[in-house]
């Protein structure tokens, strides 16, 4: 799962990053509108982090930008701006949640969650197939009752694939959902990461769980 | 009616009410007088059965006016009067002709209506010009002219002072009335010209200033005092209601600037938690929690500077030397100029002295060249200087910074206004708070130019003159 923040605080922005990588979202962060607008244009993000007040202009200028393009990423606005006006312009602007700081970080990993189930349809916080369940809410998953020990981004690659189910997913589309822009990656670094993912599922009693297809990625049926 | 001020119409109102009373109350009492004097007249007439004429009128200066018949003025010589009434006529002042009986008076034309006393009778004088119509005079004997003459009637009725009495009597209840129609009328004009004030005094005490910010409805006036009372009263209300909004945004900027620092430390802090953390990690989480805390301290002290400034207008006037206050302040600044490779070049007289306070002075000063700093590229300089005019010192704080955009130019020294929102680490505080230190030295603060090559303001404070 992909996620933009946009923050000219450098501390808010710097602990949110921290936080939702630890989670295993893969995280890019802009401290201007102007570099907000070109990325959230650009890649399809799983959800975005707006601030308003930025320092080259206001985050409902972007919003605003995302909605008249017809793009439907998830937004939801974080700003000190806490009355009912400031709310009521951002969700006639179209952001999907607005949440005021300061804010417990906790509940903002909750509001993304919800967020992004929603934008792949989930209803309910479990995802399952035979005999894997994915807690999308505590973020893990298990064969039958048994935890499956996974790290975060294997864990997210895993919801990518559930949610994404019998689509195939190419190398460079989970690369772009489990690593930032600023992240170095080597060419063959997801096949290794699928096979230590294939590793623990096999470990787990789910040996056939992630499949090849030749010459385009990888998918889960 | 505008014009008229409350208290000239008050003034008014009881003028013309007196005036009223009082030609109303001559007038009745001089009629009353009147018609008891011809009462009197023809009771006494009729008493002593002659038939002189008709008693037309007497007039209040007591002149009869009768019409003689004919048959008397026929025989008007040889009356023989067995009573009071007698005729003298008088001419150059003797008696011309007097009646038998006749008591010792004599007729004083100049004194109309007096009373004379001769032994226990009291004599009402009456004088009066007798100007026979041309058949009467036809019928005078000859040798007789038309004469002056004299009515004087004898009475024992009591004097003036009980013929005024009666009229007094007699009109009291004319009196009464008309002074408390007067009453009755003073007091409906003092009502109608309390009306306005009632009206306000009403109005004020139903507004409940403390639920609503907009001044109450008040009825219209047009009194000039009540009017003059409502206009100053919005007057006050809008400069209170600006304090108070002024007031309100400042509170809600300091506490929404307080929320970006607060914000930062609270999700700092809730990262690090959230995971067992190496000591490397732990450290660069604290150092960000540091910067966090430093923010909040930073923005701390200009708010408690903003309000101290406000109260720091009683502070003592001190002479302070520029260049020495200059010296000392720079190096304050000095390290985080350095930085930047930013100098500054202070210019001026080494004798000027300003009347201040220290604490204030640092406050103008202090922000004045920390914004420089801010907003100047590296390499910028910072030029200070000043010139002394008579009572007061010119003092400029020039950089050669982006300069301050036009639309922030006219709000640049009201709290949390930024010249350039780019720039990270202004609390937005300084202008306003230098400006209210200058206000509190009675001096000025402008901003005298601004362009992109840089901003220069101009603070003037009192002189100090040995």
């Amino acid at each position: 799962m992909r996620i933009l923040i946009i923050e000219d605080q450098n501390l808010i922005g710097k602990a949110l990053q921290k936080g939702l990588t630890e989670e295993g979202y893969a995280v890019d962060w802009v401290t201007n509108l102007v570099d907000g607008i070109h990325l959230s244009q650009e890649i399809e993000y799983d959800t975005l982090v707006l601030d308003l007040m930025l320092p080259d202009g206001s985050g409902l200028d972007l919003l605003k930008a995302l909605r008249e393009n017809n793009k439907q990423t998830p937004v939801i606005i974080v700003s000190a701006k806490d009355t009912l006006a400031d709310k009521s312009l951002g969700f006639r602007l179209g952001t999907d949640d607005y949440l005021t700081k300061p804010f417990d970080f906790e509940e903002l990993l909750l509001r993304i969650g919800a967020l992004i189930r929603r934008k792949y349809q989930v209803y309910g916080h479990t995802l399952v197939l035979g005999d894997l369940k994915l807690d999308l809410t505590a973020r893990v998953a298990k064969s039958k009752d048994d935890i499956i020990l996974l790290t975060a981004k294997e864990f997210a690659v895993l919801e990518l694939f559930m949610l994404k189910r019998a689509k195939i997913l190419s190398r460079s589309k989970i690369a772009e959902h489990i690593y930032s822009e600023a992240a170095e990656q080597e060419s063959n670094v997801i096949d290794v990461f699928i096979n230590r993912l294939r590793r623990k599922l096999e470990k787990a009693g789910l040996p056939t769980l992630i499949e090849t297809v030749r010459g385009e990625g990888y998918t889960i049926r | 009616m505008k014009t008229i001020s409350l208290s000239n119409r008050l003034l008014l109102a009881t003028g013309l009410i007196f005036i009223v009373f009082f030609i109303t109350s001559i007038g009745f009492f001089y009629r009353g007088q009147t018609r008891l004097a011809v009462q009197e007249m023809d009771r006494l007439l009729e008493n002593e059965a002659l038939t002189i004429s008709t008693l037309v009128n007497v007039d209040h200066k007591g002149k009869l006016d009768f019409e003689f018949s004919r048959q008397f003025l026929l025989h008007y010589q040889s009356l023989n009067f067995s009573s009071f009434f007698r005729f003298f006529f008088a001419e150059n002042q003797t008696v011309a002709r007097e009646s038998n009986a006749a008591p010792a008076i004599f007729c004083d034309k100049t004194q109309a209506f007096r009373f004379e006393r001769s032994g226990a009778t009291n004599y009402r004088v009456i004088s009066y010009r007798f100007t026979p119509s041309p058949e009467v005079g036809d019928d005078l004997p000859p040798g007789v002219k038309a004469p002056e003459m004299c009515l004087v009637i004898g009475t024992e009725e009591g004097p003036y002072v009980e013929l005024v009495l009666k009229t007094i009597y007699a009109t009291l209840p004319y009196l009464l009335a008309i002074f408390v129609g007067s009453l009755i009328l003073l007091w409906t004009m003092i009502r109608t010209l309390m009306r306005d004030l009632n009206a306000l005094t009403g109005a004020l005490a139903a507004s409940d200033f403390s639920s609503t910010r907009a001044f109450p409805k008040l009825p219209p006036t047009d009194t000039l005092e009540v009017s003059a009372v409502v206009e100053k009263l919005h007057v006050l209300h809008n400069q209170a209601a600006e304090v108070y909004n002024d007031m309100i945004l400042f509170i809600a900027r300091a506490a929404h600037q307080l929320k970006t620092p607060v914000s930062a430390i609270h999700s700092t802090l809730e990262v690090l938690v959230r995971r067992d953390r190496t000591k490397e990690e732990l450290l660069v989480g604290l150092s960000d929690l540091g910067l966090g805390v430093k923010q909040m301290s930073q923005l701390t002290q200009k708010l408690i500077a903003s309000t101290r400034v406000a109260f720091e207008s009683q502070a003592d006037r001190v002479p302070i030397n520029l260049i020495q206050f200059f010296e000392t302040l720079w190096k304050v600044f000095q390290y985080k100029a350095e930085i930047r490779e930013i100098t500054c070049s202070v210019s001026g007289d080494r004798h000027t002295s300003v009347l201040g306070d220290e604490y204030l002075l640092t406050e103008i000063f202090g922000n004045l060249i920390e914004n420089s700093i801010l907003y100047s590229k590296p390499g910028g300089l910072i030029q200070i200087s000043w010139e002394a005019h008579g009572e007061t010192t010119h003092i400029r704080v020039g950089d050669r910074g982006p300069g301050i955009s036009h639309d922030v130019q006219a709000h640049i020294f009201k709290p949390f206004i930024r010249g350039d929102e780019r720039i990270i680490g202004g609390s937005g505080l300084g202008l306003s708070i230098a400006k209210s230190a200058v206000n509190a030295l009675s001096g000025q603060l402008e901003l005298i130019a601004s362009s992109d090559q840089g901003t220069v303001m101009q603070i003037i404070l009192p002189s100090f003159k040995k």
